[in-house]
């Protein structure tokens, strides 16, 4: 759903239909859907809102609501739809991050299936007409964003100081909206001058993701400096390239004999082919 | 939708805004969005619960200017939830559930039409709206998870309800109207079954909200909806 970090270092598996997140589990296999994986992982007796109150527990299923209507979609048109972003920045990042050969097709998928959702849940007018999606959406989405820092206010948490299921929600529709260098950044800058919000985040970020030194959401080219990485990094990148020096001369050599160009000649020496059979009893056929 | 009806009728009636309801079989057709209802003051017409809450500020007439910045951030999640869960499960109940959208929904919506034109444009509308369901993620739903679903809104106003009489405490704010159209559309239309009705039927401080507001801006007025028919005999002793 909506914007993913990169993985460093992703196994070439299938994954469900070309889903992502993907949670690869012991008992159920491999779950795709954010809710079932959070049911899962409360079956594992992982809960985050253990001590919220039914107030607090009221406000979140609230604020989750909020989220997904009006701050979501807008950003799947941010990273996905527009034009400019998703050419230059979400494709490509995805593209340098997934591996062979799911990179290929991957982020087209994804881009073809995020633009049908939007163009369901908002109508070809809002689709055709930039300006109406602008000074609407955009609007709704910039004054939900001023709605959560007003509710964070200077707490380090929504609900006080241990983190909540809200707080990972916020988070992961925050974080790569304020970390991505995207070119058509409108959303971005209302995001950068609410500063408690940007806090929020670094926070988490420092808390909950340190191995990830520098800036973990920027891509794979700087990630791959990190020490420690690069090791880990080679045997992929060196079966990568082998993988694809492999494909690249078996389709050319299978284009080269499918054509003609190139075909194999059976050798005089050893047992003898069938062509210079052929040519023997042509001859004896024409002397007879 | 009825339930919008009642909401920015509620919305109206607690801004104490004289008011006249005209139902016209062509509104859906001259609302500026398509979507009813709307209202008309002067040459200006505007619809939707949010544009017409815009409108009526405009004029100097609101019901939230006394919520702090917290508070209005609270309201507007609610009042999400309350479209994200309570306007999608009333719509799929109409729309996605075969038996309602034969019996019920097909006959009423295409009412003020001639045949074949009545099945024409609810068969269209039916489209629309599964349409819109499958983009969102409800169409894979069963009856019983959206049922689910408005328990679980139903509990989250519940408790952010509490005991008191509106959910910003003493004064009604757009959460309030959003609620009440809502919960008496629910609790007040007819359908195959209960079961929706029953959910709302489980909170009786939601029940009683509803109730209170009827009674404080409804009563007298002859609208065609009926009284909240809930099975209690306390009706006389929430006056107050």
């Amino acid at each position: 759903m909506g914007v993913h970090p990169p993985f460093h270092d992703c196994s070439p598996l299938p994954l469900p239909a070309g889903h992502l997140p993907a949670l690869r589990t012991q008992d159920e296999g491999t779950i795709s859907k954010p809710q079932q994986i959070i049911t899962h992982l409360r079956k594992q007796k992982y809960n985050a809102d253990y001590d919220l109150s039914a107030t607090q527990s009221a406000d979140t299923l609230a604020f989750v609501s909020l989220l997904e209507e009006k701050l979501l979609p807008v950003l799947i048109h941010t990273f996905w739809v527009d034009a400019k972003n998703y050419v230059e920045h979400t494709r490509k990042w995805y593209a340098e991050t997934i591996p062979f050969p799911l990179n290929f097709f991957l982020p087209n998928a994804m881009h073809k299936r995020h633009l049908e959702r939007l163009q369901l849940m908002w109508g070809d007018d809002y689709m055709e007409d930039e300006e109406k999606l602008e000074k609407e959406l955009y609007r709704e989405a910039r004054e939900c964003l001023t709605l959560l820092s007003q509710r964070l206010g200077s707490q380090k948490f929504f609900f006080g100081d241990s983190p909540a299921s809200l707080d990972a929600l916020v988070f992961s529709r925050l974080a790569p909206l304020l970390k991505a260098k995207l070119p058509n950044g409108k959303l971005q800058q209302h995001l950068k001058s609410l500063q408690n919000l940007c806090n929020y985040c670094t926070s988490i970020l420092s808390l909950y993701f340190p191995w990830d030194r520098g800036d973990p959401l920027t891509g794979a080219p700087r990630a791959a400096g990190t020490d420690g990485s690069e090791a880990e990094e080679d045997p992929h990148k060196r079966r990568k390239q082998l993988l694809s020096v492999l494909v690249g001369l078996a389709a050319m050599l299978g284009y080269a004999f499918l054509s003609g160009i190139v075909s194999i000649q059976r050798g005089s020496v050893g047992p003898a082919g069938r062509q210079p059979v052929t040519l023997e009893e042509e001859e004896e056929e024409e002397e007879e | 939708m009825y339930s919008d009806g009642i909401t920015d009728l509620a919305f109206l009636q607690m801004c104490n805004l004289p008011i006249r309801v005209i139902c016209r079989a062509n509104a859906e057709y001259m609302s500026p969005s398509g979507k009813v209802p709307f209202i008309h003051v002067g040459n200006q017409v505007v619809s939707e619960l949010g544009p017409i809450v815009q409108f009526v500020k405009a004029k100097g007439h609101s019901l939230s200017d006394g919520l702090d910045e917290v508070q209005k951030a609270e309201m507007k999640a609610y009042m999400e939830l309350v479209n994200n869960m309570l306007l999608t499960a009333e719509l799929y109940l109409q729309w996605c559930d075969d038996v309602t959208v034969e019996e019920i929904t097909h006959p009423r919506y295409g009412s003020p039409y001639p045949w074949p034109l009545n099945r024409i444009l609810s068969y269209q509308k039916q489209w629309e709206v599964r349409r819109k369901m499958k983009a969102i993620g409800w169409a894979g739903k069963t009856l019983e998870q959206v049922l689910e679903d408005v328990d679980q809104c139903c509990q989250a106003l519940s408790q952010r309800l509490g005991t008191q009489p509106y959910f910003f405490n003493k004064q009604p704010t757009e959460l309030d109207a959003l609620v009440f159209g809502h919960l008496f559309t629910i609790l007040t239309t007819q359908l195959i079954t209960d079961e929706l009705s029953e959910k709302v039927k489980n909170y009786s401080n939601l029940t009683a909200f509803c109730r209170r507001i009827e009674q404080q801006y409804f009563e007298g007025h002859d609208k065609d909806s009926c009284t909240v028919s809930v099975q209690s005999s306390k009706k006389s002793s929430l006056l107050k």
